[in-house]
């Protein structure tokens, strides 16, 4: 097939060299190529903490370079460093032997830096001829009026240069196409954009096997044109698929470079994680035999199919990456999404919510992941916040809410949680993330859920309430109170969690004792390492 | 005392006192006995349609129809007295459930049929209107009747029945708003209908019976125009939609939903109605639209500037007390 000219690569360059050879153990296939990216020891610190200590880390051209960590390891600060949008407090930047400074996202993007962000940068509503050029100088007829027949001429051979033609209608509307799809809008306009290097930032977070494999299509064709790609991704059996080599960051720390990073799930793990996997593990389990909660074969909008059981006084985790359906089976539960399939008994009686109200009734309670959205009332102090969910409890007879009531049952929550003295008069905004999260908490521990589902709950919250939110989680189980918590921090899991369950595309796959497992295992557990990826669901919900 | 200090009636309370004293120093007949009762009949219709406004912004909507509803309720409460002769209390209550009916089938489309707020008044604001208009060809009923016009200037020992109406209104509205788990729930939805979903509250019910309880407050002040002026017409509460939304927000009322306090939107009525009183006094009644413009832009500005304002009194707070704080004396700070 014959390549555009305007958007083969400067000379110099070997495109496809690499092609599509069989995938070996090391990442050697791309050291005869040149280098092109050089970061020499980029440091970014911030008041509190270092982002990137030391970070040192080259990509060649005609690679797919992974960038792979945990949650926090200072992977994002080194993608805002390399595409300008975050300035490093020390290192450089080489490109081709040359020093590049990049002030803004503009000046990285001038270098051919083009990253795709988990969140799209498309306007639903345009087409993908018009999104592929938004923002440049639009072609246009005789008397100055656009020119779409010109306009979508150039999109169709956009498209084509990186093989897309047939896939993507240059007609069609952001916001009618697949998320897979939207993702390879949003990699052409980077590649039409004169983009050379890719970042590609979780770029399978949304994804289903198929969709990976045209994805991987994609990338192994701009790899052939002789363009570098940067890519993250926390799904490591797909990671190992692509990747020619990658780079290990930890706690901001280079700790495996590509020299010296196999290319296999399990070196990967055990390079993430480190060598003391958990310094503090402070279990305690309060769980009893008597099963509170049963889920048989759940079918919810992104669950295909749940099974678990929750006894009185456990904490059972629930593991998965993102998209995995973890949150969903929450959601479900609490009667946000619809139960389209499956069996729940709650306290021995068949449950199935229309909506958060019955739950509630029910004795669910619900921490969402998003607290600032999804959790708070910032035009109402915090005592309101905490009763919203229990009015009865602080009202006389006729519906009348006593501030007197509230207030002195605000004292006690203020006692319990440790709410500063003033909290009563604040609004939610003067907390800090940590009292926030617990505000949130304490309005289901007032309202009296014996079920309590906590999406994410220490997400941005510094240390200190962290440790008091999981003595929070320690004392409701120690009250009988049972919890189901999501979490991307396996530390987290492990530390809290009586059993776990592992979530993949959809399914719990397996329910394992906590006391089995350690960061290791789990990690491999989530990412598929013991199991090749899952045949794609049979449907998907329209 | 102190809690009316720092609650959200202050800022609306000290507005309403610089103008009423600006106007008694300017304008000689504004303190006269007579045009003050005068100003207190003049408040009552908006004042009352104010506060189903204020509860429909409290929840984060907007309602363009009070003006149309009032047209479409005085002219069928006129028309259901005069020519069907019908007893002025029975239709008085009709129309009240006439105005229920209309906030209803407004909170119907907004709430379940998911239509912005804005867009399903707009189109009742029009409709009604209409609806209004088809009812008599547009020719006004007159002289209505005796019982009618008792419902506007008799008194109770003294007391002008407007300001009773006044009293009633703002009270019921200021305790279920305040008061009582329903008022709460709208709060909650005003300030974060999805929170508020995932505490359990039935956000559209919420928002349906808003709508619906404005309907009534919209036919009271319907029943008070028709029996101020012993007549109905299509054309009459033309404007007043706009008038309402300018006490709620002159009140603070936030357009964002989920602040606001119905005893300032009571406030924000009186500021408008005494600017216009003291325009019409002094002769200069053209320029009255121009000043309460200016008037909602400041008061709009306030709300948005919200955070910057109570910083910069955080900090003027804070200079002074270190300057006035002698060491060891006690410490003024709240």
């Amino acid at each position: 097939m014959a390549r555009p000219e305007h958007l083969t690569l400067s000379p110099g360059k070997t495109p496809g060299v690499f092609g599509d050879k069989p995938r070996e153990q090391f990442g050697e296939k791309a050291l005869n190529s040149a280098l092109e990216w050089d970061l020499r020891g980029l440091t970014k610190q911030y008041p509190a903490v270092v982002a990137n200590d030391d970070v040192s880390l080259q990509i060649r051209s005609g690679e797919i370079h992974g960038l792979l960590g945990e949650n926090g390891c200072g992977k994002s600060t080194l993608i805002g460093l390399l595409s300008g949008v975050i300035q490093p407090t020390s290192g450089t930047i080489m490109r081709n032997g040359e020093r590049v400074v990049f002030r803004s996202p503009q000046d990285a993007r001038a270098a051919g830096i083009a990253t795709v962000f988990q969140e799209f940068s498309l306007v639903p509503y345009l087409t993908v001829a018009e999104n592929l050029f938004l923002g440049q100088p639009l072609p246009t007829n005789a008397i100055g009026l656009l020119d779409r027949g010109a306009l979508r001429r150039n999109a169709r051979a956009a498209l084509a240069a990186i093989g897309l033609e047939r896939r993507i209608s240059v007609d069609e509307k952001i916001v009618s196409l697949s998320v897979a799809e939207q993702q390879l809008v949003e990699i052409a306009k980077a590649v039409s954009l004169g983009g050379t290097t890719l970042i590609l930032d979780e770029p399978t977070a949304a994804l289903g096997a198929t969709e990976i494999d045209t994805l991987h299509q994609l990338l192994r064709r701009l790899k052939k044109d002789g363009r570098s790609i940067l890519y993250v991704s926390h799904r490591l059996d797909e990671v190992v698929e692509i990747v020619d080599r990658a780079t290990i960051l930890k706690d901001g720390k280079v700790v495996s470079t590509a020299e010296e990073t196999p290319i296999s799930v399990t070196e990967i793990v055990t390079r993430m994680i480190g060598a003391n996997p958990s310094e503090f593990f402070h279990h305690e389990s309060h769980a009893s035999d008597e099963i509170v909660l049963r889920v048989d074969n759940l079918r919810a909008p992104g669950v295909h199919s749940a099974s678990f059981d929750l006894r009185r006084g456990e904490v059972l985790g629930i593991a998965g990456l993102m998209g995995s359906g973890r949150t969903e089976i929450l959601k479900a539960l609490f009667g946000v999404e619809p139960i389209l399939g499956g069996r729940v008994e709650l306290f021995g009686t068949g449950y199935r919510p229309s909506g958060p109200a019955e739950a509630i009734r029910r004795k669910v309670g619900f921490v969402p992941e998003n607290r600032k959205t999804d959790g708070l009332f910032f035009n109402l102090r915090a005592p309101p916040n905490a009763t919203i969910a229990a009015l009865d409890k602080v009202s006389r007879a006729g519906g009348f809410v006593s501030r007197t009531i509230e207030l002195s049952a605000f004292d006690r929550l203020r006692d319990m949680f440790k709410f500063p003295a003033q909290a009563h008069n604040m609004s939610p905004r003067g907390l800090s993330g940590g009292n926030q999260q617990k505000l949130v908490l304490a309005r289901w521990l007032f309202a009296q859920s014996q079920i309590i589902l906590l999406d994410e709950p220490t997400q941005g919250v510094d240390v200190g309430a962290k440790s008091s939110i999981y003595d929070l989680v320690r004392s409701s189980t120690a009250d009988g109170r049972s919890v189901i918590l999501v979490s991307s921090d396996n530390e987290e899991l492990l530390a809290l969690s009586d059993r776990i369950a592992i979530v993949r595309e959809g399914v719990t796959v397996e329910i394992l004792e906590a006391t089995v497992l350690n960061e290791h295992k789990l990690t491999e557990q989530i990412t598929g390492a013991r199991h090749p990826r899952a045949a794609p669901p049979p449907e998907k919900a329209q | 005392m102190k809690r009316f200090a720092s609650s959200e009636l202050m800022g609306p309370f000290l507005a309403l006192l610089v103008i009423t004293i600006f106007v008694s120093l300017t304008t000689d007949r504004f303190l006269d006995p007579t045009n003050l009762s005068n100003l207190a009949l003049q408040v009552s219709v908006v004042a009352i349609v104010a506060i189903g406004t204020t509860m429909v912004i409290l929840t984060a909507g907007i309602d363009l129809s009070p003006g149309s509803a009032i047209a479409l309720i005085s002219l069928s409460l006129a028309l259901a007295i005069k020519p069907l002769g019908i007893p002025v209390g029975v239709a008085i209550v009709a129309a009240i459930v006439l105005g229920a009916l209309i906030g209803a089938a407004n909170g119907l489309i907004v709430a379940y049929l998911k239509i912005p707020s804005f867009i399903a008044t707009l189109a009742a604001l029009s409709a009604l209107k209409g609806l209004a208009l088809l009812l008599t060809n547009g020719v006004p009923v007159f002289s209505v009747s005796e019982g009618l016009t008792a419902v506007f200037y008799n008194d109770i020992a003294g007391v002008p029945l407007p300001l009773i109406y006044i009293g009633v209104c703002f009270t019921v509205s200021a305790v279920l708003l305040n008061h009582t788990q329903w008022g709460r729930k709208v709060y909650a939805v005003g300030g974060n209908p999805v929170a508020a979903r995932l505490s359990g509250i039935n956000v559209e019910a919420i928002q349906f019976q808003v709508f619906a309880l404005a309907g009534v407050f919209y036919a009271v002040g319907a029943v008070l125009f028709a029996a101020r002026l012993n007549s109905g017409s299509a054309t009459y509460g033309a404007g007043m939609e706009l008038q309402a939304i300018a006490a709620a927000v002159i009140g603070g009322t936030s357009l964002a939903g989920g602040r606001g306090n119905v005893l300032a939107t009571l406030m924000g009525a009186l500021t408008i109605t005494i600017v216009q009183n003291a325009m019409n006094l002094n002769g200069i009644a053209s320029t009255q639209s121009i000043i309460i413009g200016l008037i909602i832009l400041i008061a709009v500005a306030i709300d948005v500037w919200r955070p910057q304002i109570s910083q910069a009194i955080a900090r003027a707070r804070a200079v002074a007390s270190r300057s006035t704080k002698a060491p060891g004396g006690p410490d003024a700070g709240p």
